[in-house]
């Protein structure tokens, strides 16, 4: 006891540190050997760590399945590793693997964390675990039904097509920069929208792979030294095939595809593509393509008047290397250009429905969230973006144009909703004000609550049985609170933007599942509202997926019976492609062929 | 007329189509096999038998058959033709796929890449131990006596055909008359193909050759911690032995593979329809989704096709074999065959949306299944021990 408060005091001393700098490979193992060792250091915020590293939100547990045992867990406290910024760089050390587990998933949740104006949590308080040698295997893969791991495979690199890899030699899927976001981003999807590992359409798991892919892109934009590199080596074209726009390069050249796994890039666009395009993570590349399209648009923009000032006006780079400060400045527009991008597609889940997302919802949401904050687009980015889905076939539904105003979601003023409960309001705002405490560590976890979830979410209950038809909620089934929070933003004029978010969740009866059990492919009909509020608890927003008022009507008309209709094909659609519909089970066959369970696609 | 006799071998196809005429009877012979996991209650044997005892009735020549059709080389469809009795029976034409022509070096490669999958697949799975899929995949790897006969056996020297698809056009149907063939699988436009391509071959090797060979503890020698002492040494990363258990799971994918190939085969049947006066009957073999989609993109064919009046199911009956679209908005009151015994472990084949979207009045279903007490159909009649059934049509 009294050592422990010494210590305390001691460590009182000094000023607490807010980053931690780690170092990881920038890209994998293969692509730092290719280009002359390109590791790099990235900053973390500052937690206390125990061996592991086990943080407050992250948990690295090094269980290999094929041994049958674990690795030693690296001690990132431990001064001679703090000495060095962490382990240098290694294929050899499972302690590097950890560290660089820990490390990417850490910036990458910091990221979320900025554009969400919130704390992230997982679920329950629990942590995000990862096994970085989990099994053998050409996968990695983020298994929501365990809890929410994530587990990475290992494997031998191709004997006859081994790409630049040494044939035969061990590919760690953990040691991909790619690979990581890419899994970590499936949990935080899942922890923002649980429902939408249920596949009531065809755009929901294209979602979840190409939100994952876009993530996983854009995050390698925030190191500035490799962009530099990528600039001054093809003169500002951000377009060539660099690591840079390719997703994880050793993991496919290992596997024998002879080139990267996916790209930035995508086919050339064709706005029929995406109607002959069924299987998610292909279709989920026509999402990354059409963001990445805005990207490329608004960089170019953005550098204009770089490149205008650095050749007196001419617009033409002279043969030879650039000006290093030219570089540099472009650089910075690139990374700035692709965190807006990335910002806004995170902050769209802001105005994502609860279930049943489609690449529609998904570009309004984007474009009402960005709104919000920057009325005016003046940098363009919102028009490159939407340009950038129309030339790959996504088109909003229910629109009258592609006009910004056009693609917010609808203003809820006219439904004459009453205000939401203030003493809600307030407790949700006071706890995500509270939330931004001045670091993590896993006993601050345990901090006192500013109120009792569960008393706000009968209050919001209450809400929402007293205004079913104006939330869109009317029709049979139950009713739950899937969530609540309060966000807080700056937007273009400075100013704090504070909103307020309730989502809810609309089962239909079981016996109505029971009835289109088979025909739905034992997909679970639901439908919910995302209701949007300010801080003085006025609606501002609601965005429904409505459930059949009466399934048995044959004429009705309502968005619910509309969707069931929409969910029945999509269902027969799918078992026209699926290959292993006919060997599995009908009553689980759409959850059954899938899942989050592959990297890649099977087709 | 028209007659149509379904076989009932179990989980796999054998009709023939007899059209009758002054003096001996037109005949066509459509695939005759049956997988592995499927047979019937009859061997297959005693329905060669049949078959060839039915053609030998015809005349007193040598048994003659004018057609013979093997729409795709798999076991369930092509196995009945690996008998020594063949030899005997007189054949007029044979056709087979375009990818079986040995002269053409597309179909050639195509097969060569699809031979090379199924052998790699049926080792890595036999060598694993899981004998249902090998058997499965068993089903793609090519009967070669089978197919020799198809290419180079049967008296009367007949002319092989090899089909591709040719649209809406009708081609001449020697010996019917008022009769005409379309052939409508498997198409030879580049487009197509991908349908008939074999899974790549690192989808599936990561789990065998790759994924082989690397004991434990080898990967980071001197970095092991024993699972047993672990949850000591560091309590706060204990976790649950269910969730380590967990990550021994195989994926699905060893069967999505066996799948690809089920399919990509498949996808290789020849499709035609049959014209003899007014009826018009479809065997598209157990064509897919990947050789419909070409068919119904074609208004001309599509057109053609809503006036089938016979269609045989294609891949007895799966989830995949006959696109819904083509089940609700293309056929018209058509008698469909299905040939199939359902097996436990495939308990959606035939699936139930489709039977029930194709025995809607005045559409109905012959089943090559016999069920004790089952209420007679008219023009439908049954052999007295169940060896087949036959629609007759009227022409």
């Amino acid at each position: 006891m009294m050592r422990a408060m010494a210590a305390a005091e001691e460590a009182a001393r000094y000023p607490e540190p807010d980053r931690r700098p780690i170092q990881v490979f920038a890209f994998d193992p293969m692509v730092a050997r290719l280009s002359g060792q390109e590791t790099t250091t990235i900053s973390v915020p500052y937690e206390p760590l125990r061996p592991g590293p086990s943080g407050e939100l992250i948990q690295v547990i090094d269980y290999d399945s094929v041994a049958g045992c674990y690795y030693e867990p690296v001690n990132l406290d431990d001064p001679r590793v703090l000495l060095q910024n962490g382990l240098p760089p290694t294929e050899r050390d499972p302690r590097f693997h950890q560290q660089m587990v820990y490390a990417v998933v850490s910036a990458l949740l910091e990221n979320f964390e900025r554009a969400l104006g919130r704390r992230f949590r997982w679920r329950g308080e629990k942590r995000l675990r990862a096994f970085p040698h989990a099994f053998l295997g050409r996968n990695a893969l983020f298994d929501p039904d365990m809890d929410g791991t994530l587990q990475f495979g290992y494997f031998r690199a191709d004997e006859k097509n081994p790409g630049r890899n040494l044939p035969g030699q061990t590919v760690f899927t953990c040691l991909s920069h790619d690979i990581i976001v890419h899994e970590a981003t499936h949990a935080l999807v899942h922890r923002l929208r649980e429902r939408y590992k249920e596949p009531t359409n065809i755009d929901v798991y294209a979602f979840h792979e190409g939100f994952a892919d876009a993530v996983a892109l854009f995050q390698h934009f925030t190191l500035p030294d490799i962009v530099d590199r990528y600039i001054q080596q093809n003169r500002t074209d951000l377009t060539a095939r660099t690591p840079l726009v390719d997703l994880a390069e050793q993991f496919g050249e290992g596997s024998g595809m002879g080139r990267a796994l996916r790209s930035a890039l995508g086919e050339a666009p064709d706005p029929s593509l995406i109607n002959r395009t069924f299987e998610p993570h292909r279709r989920g590349s026509i999402l990354v393509a059409a963001i990445f399209d805005g990207f490329f648009t608004a960089y170019q923009t953005a550098i204009a008047d770089l490149l205008r000032i650095a050749t007196a006006g001419s617009g033409v780079l002279p043969e030879g290397a650039l000006h290093p400060d030219l570089v540099r400045r472009v650089s910075l527009e690139a990374r700035t250009a692709a965190q807006r991008i990335l910002t806004m597609c995170i902050r769209s889940f802001q105005y994502l429905p609860p279930v049943d997302v489609t690449f529609s919802d998904f570009l309004r949401s984007i474009v009402t969230a960005d709104r919000d904050l920057y009325p005016s687009d003046e940098d363009g980015l919102r028009a490159a973006l939407i340009e950038g889905f129309r030339r790959r076939g996504i088109y909003p539904s229910m629109v009258t144009s592609l006009a910004d105003e056009a693609l917010s979601w609808p203003d809820a003023s006219d439904r004459g909703l009453p205000p939401i409960d203030r003493d809600v309001v307030n407790a949700l705002v006071l706890d995500t004000a509270v939330g931004f405490r001045e670091r993590r560590g896993e006993e601050e976890q345990a901090t006192n609550a500013v109120f009792d979830p569960d008393w706000a979410a009968a209050k919001l209950h209450q809400y929402a049985r007293a205004n079913l038809d104006k939330l869109g909620l009317a029709g049979p089934g139950r009713l739950k609170v899937d969530g609540f929070h309060a966000a807080f933003r700056h937007g273009s004029n400075g100013q704090l933007r504070v909103d307020v978010v309730i989502r809810y969740l609309h089962s239909v009866p079981p016996d109505v599942q029971k009835k289109f059990g088979a025909a739905l492919g034992g997909v679970a009909m639901r439908g919910g509202s995302t209701v949007v509020a300010d801080a003085t608890g006025r609606v501002r927003h609601v965005i429904t997926k409505a459930v059949p008022t009466d399934p048995d009507a044959i004429g009705a008309t309502d968005g619910g019976v509309a969707r069931l209709r929409g969910l029945r094909q999509w269902v027969a659609q799918f078992d026209g492609h699926d290959l292993l519909a006919p060997w599995i089970q009908a009553e689980s066959r759409l959850v059954q062929s899938l899942n989050f369970g592959r990297i890649d696609s099977a087709v | 007329m028209a007659i149509v006799r379904m076989y009932n071998v179990g989980f796999g196809d054998a009709f023939l189509v007899t059209v009758p005429r002054r003096g001996r009877p037109w005949r066509m012979l459509v695939d005759c096999g049956v997988h592995m996991h499927g047979a019937g209650d009859h061997t297959l044997e005693s329905i060669v038998e049949d078959i060839i005892d039915t053609v030998s009735a015809d005349s007193d020549g040598p048994p003659r058959i004018d057609v013979v059709v093997a729409t795709h080389r798999h076991r369930d469809h092509i196995a009945g033709f690996d008998n020594e009795r063949w030899h005997d029976v007189e054949v007029g034409e044979v056709w087979l796929p375009w990818v079986e022509d040995p002269e053409d070096s597309d179909a050639v490669a195509l097969r060569n890449r699809q031979q090379a999958a199924a052998l790699n697949l049926h080792t890595h799975f036999a060598a694993d131990g899981d004998g249902d899929v090998a058997d499965f995949v068993l089903n793609s790897l090519s009967n070669d006596d089978a197919m020799w006969v198809l290419q180079n056996g049967f008296a009367g020297s007949p002319e092989r055909r090899y089909i591709s698809a040719q649209g809406a056009k009708a081609h001449p149907l020697p010996g019917v008359r008022g009769g005409c063939v379309y052939f409508l699988g498997p198409p030879r436009d580049p487009r197509n193909l991908a349908a008939m391509d074999p899974p790549k071959a690192q989808r599936w090797l990561g789990l065998s050759a790759a994924g082989g060979g690397s004991a434990g503890g080898e990967v980071f020698p001197g970095f092991t911690v024993p699972a047993a002492d672990f949850p000591q040494r560091y309590p706060h990363l204990a976790v649950s032995d269910k969730l380590l258990a967990s990550f021994r799971e195989e994926p699905v994918d060893t069967l999505t593979a066996a799948s690809l190939l089920d399919r990509a085969v498949n996808n290789t049947s020849v499709m035609f329809l049959l014209q003899v006066g007014d009826a018009l009957l479809l065997f598209p073999g157990d064509a897919q989704w990947g050789a419909w989609q070409p068919l119904l993109d074609d208004v001309d064919v599509r057109s053609l096709l809503t006036r089938t009046t016979l269609y045989k199911i294609s891949h007895h009956g799966s989830h995949n074999g006959t696109p819904v679209e083509m089940a609700h908005e293309v056929l018209g009151g058509v008698t469909s065959l299905l040939s199939v015994r359902p097996i436990e472990r495939w308990a959606h084949i035939p699936k139930e949306e489709l039977v029930a979207s194709l025995v809607t009045p005045p559409r109905h279903v012959v089943s090559s299944v016999f069920v004790d007490g089952e209420a007679p159909v008219t023009g439908v009649r049954c052999h007295p021990a169940g060896l087949w059934k036959e629609v007759e049509l009227e022409t």
